[in-house]
């Protein structure tokens, strides 16, 4: 089973007094999904950028099956969902999706399954201006799924779209993870968003320390969570974590 | 129907103006000489002048049109294919950019007038080579500039931290990012410098050419020839005028995909 640990994990930019992550330590298993959340500037883009070996840590580690992350990035198994989807304008959805594959230049991947699995069916030969923002975002997971990775980050994917096109995303992205059974890190800005599909959240602060991992709540029928009471009430207790700072 | 109507507002602008500065001048040439002055039509023509100079002295002015078109194109297509060299290798070679980008700079703050007679002293009078260098000397410049540029934003966006992530390796990067997201900018660098190197063979052939529109636009001033000269001018202007939209239409039709309006 994979699993990933970071082990007294810091980093600071210029001043080794500033730091953005101190001392964090966390480790989870295949099929986990983690959410990050904490305030604008607090290290969680900084914490995910580590993750995929983006950034070097200035001091600990982070571990992939006891090896370093290189080693998995090396390998194509990240899996990464920026903020603004990255597509590029001259490929349509399908060549889009395609664009791992070819860098990597694996064969086999059924791409048009990977298509029907984030609901773009017979959306294949669209380019990015003709997509809607949640299309475009579908897109972005669709290939960040295209190499099976084994570790998937996505940075606020979902943050500038509507409540109804999130919600419905939301669904498909975990009906996707539990098939793939990837590692999820996901940073959010949304306590809502954490608690509904995460198994873990990592609360963050803005002085970079990293003050408490808490669990998910349990997910037996996604569709009726929201209507949950111990949903609500799992939102204000991370509410009321936060408010201690 | 939006696009429609403003070409229509163009096209009625240009009619009037041309049937006030026929009627105008009309007036004023008459005036001119009932006070025993020189009419004005000596130095400026008017519009039918100007049309029956180009109708009926077509078999002079485009052969040499051409021939300056011919200059135009290749000093374009040699700026041009300078400028993307060099902006391969300055993303390979960031001395070289450090190099390259000053010393363009310099070039281009000479004004191109000065050094066309110097060229035409390396090249020989009257030689295409010496109209040809002037040509792509003005075409490099926007071409470099403006692929320097898209060069250095498409990697400082954040489709280079999937690139990272995918361990693409710098030729993959400009194969398949780079090279693709710089077409946008070429178009716009070609908008510039098309017209740029044509205006560059003119003023070349101004300066010491045994033909071309340049070399019969100075011969029409010496001859007096004043529907000769505007004729010219005319034409250069409506060719330019004509590869921008070539260029928009290409542009619209094969890279529709940028998305791009107008």
């Amino acid at each position: 089973m994979n699993k990933i640990e970071i082990i007294n994990l810091s980093k600071y930019y210029k001043n080794p007094n500033d730091l953005v992550i101190d001392n964090f330590s966390f480790s989870c298993s295949e099929g986990d999904f983690v959410s990050i959340i904490g305030p604008s500037g607090c290290g969680k883009s900084t914490l995910l950028k580590i993750l995929g070996n983006i950034l070097e840590p200035s001091s600990g580690s982070v571990l992939f099956n006891d090896k370093d992350i290189p080693f998995l990035r090396k390998k194509s198994s990240i899996g990464w969902v920026p903020q603004f989807p990255t597509l590029l304008k001259n490929r349509n959805v399908f060549d889009n999706i395609n664009l791992p594959i070819e860098i990597a230049k694996k064969e086999g991947v059924d791409i048009y399954n990977l298509i029907d699995l984030v609901g773009l069916k017979n959306k294949e030969k669209l380019y990015p201006f003709e997509l809607s923002g949640g299309m475009k975002q579908r897109v972005a997971l669709a290939q960040s799924l295209a190499l099976s990775p084994q570790l998937l980050l996505m940075d606020e994917p979902f943050s500038a779209l509507d409540e109804i096109t999130r919600e419905s995303i939301q669904l498909d992205l975990l009906n996707i993870i539990k098939k793939s059974k990837t590692i999820t890190f996901f940073v959010t800005h949304s306590i809502e968003e954490a608690v509904f599909l995460s198994d873990y959240i990592i609360l963050m602060t803005r002085n970079g320390n990293i003050f408490k991992v808490i669990p998910g709540i349990k997910k037996d029928d996604l569709s009726r969570l929201r209507y949950r009471d111990y949903f609500y009430e799992n939102i204000k207790n991370i509410r009321n974590e936060f408010n201690f700072l | 129907m939006k696009t429609k109507s403003k070409y229509l507002g163009l096209i009625i602008f240009l009619l009037l103006f041309l049937f006030l500065w026929q009627i105008g001048e009309g007036f004023f040439s008459s005036e001119m000489v009932s006070h025993g002055k020189t009419s004005i039509e000596v130095f400026v023509p008017t519009p039918k002048t100007i049309l029956k100079t180009i109708i009926f002295d077509a078999n002079i002015i485009f052969p040499e049109l051409f021939v300056t078109l011919y200059r135009a194109f290749v000093g374009f297509l040699f700026g041009s294919a300078l400028a993307i060299l060099f902006v391969f290798l300055m993303y390979f070679s960031p001395l070289l950019r450090s190099i390259v980008m000053p010393i363009a700079f310099a070039i281009n703050s000479f004004p191109i007038i000065g050094f066309s007679p110097l060229i035409i002293m390396i090249f020989g009078q009257g030689s295409s080579l010496s109209i040809i260098f002037v040509s792509a000397l003005i075409a490099y410049f926007p071409a470099l500039v403006s692929l320097e540029t898209a060069s250095r934003e498409i990697r400082s966006q954040s489709v280079m931290e999937l690139m990272k992530i995918l361990n693409a390796t710098r030729f993959q990067i400009l194969q398949k990012i780079i090279i693709p997201n710089s077409i946008p900018y070429f178009f716009i660098s070609a908008k510039l410098s098309l017209p740029a190197s044509i205006m560059g063979a003119v003023i070349g052939e101004w300066l010491g050419a045994n033909s071309g529109i340049g070399r019969l636009m100075i011969a029409s001033f010496y001859q007096l020839k004043p529907g000769l000269l505007y004729g010219s001018l005319l034409l250069v202007a409506i060719v330019s005028c004509s590869f921008i939209f070539i260029l928009n239409l290409l542009e619209k039709k094969y890279f529709f995909f940028w998305g791009n309006k107008d």
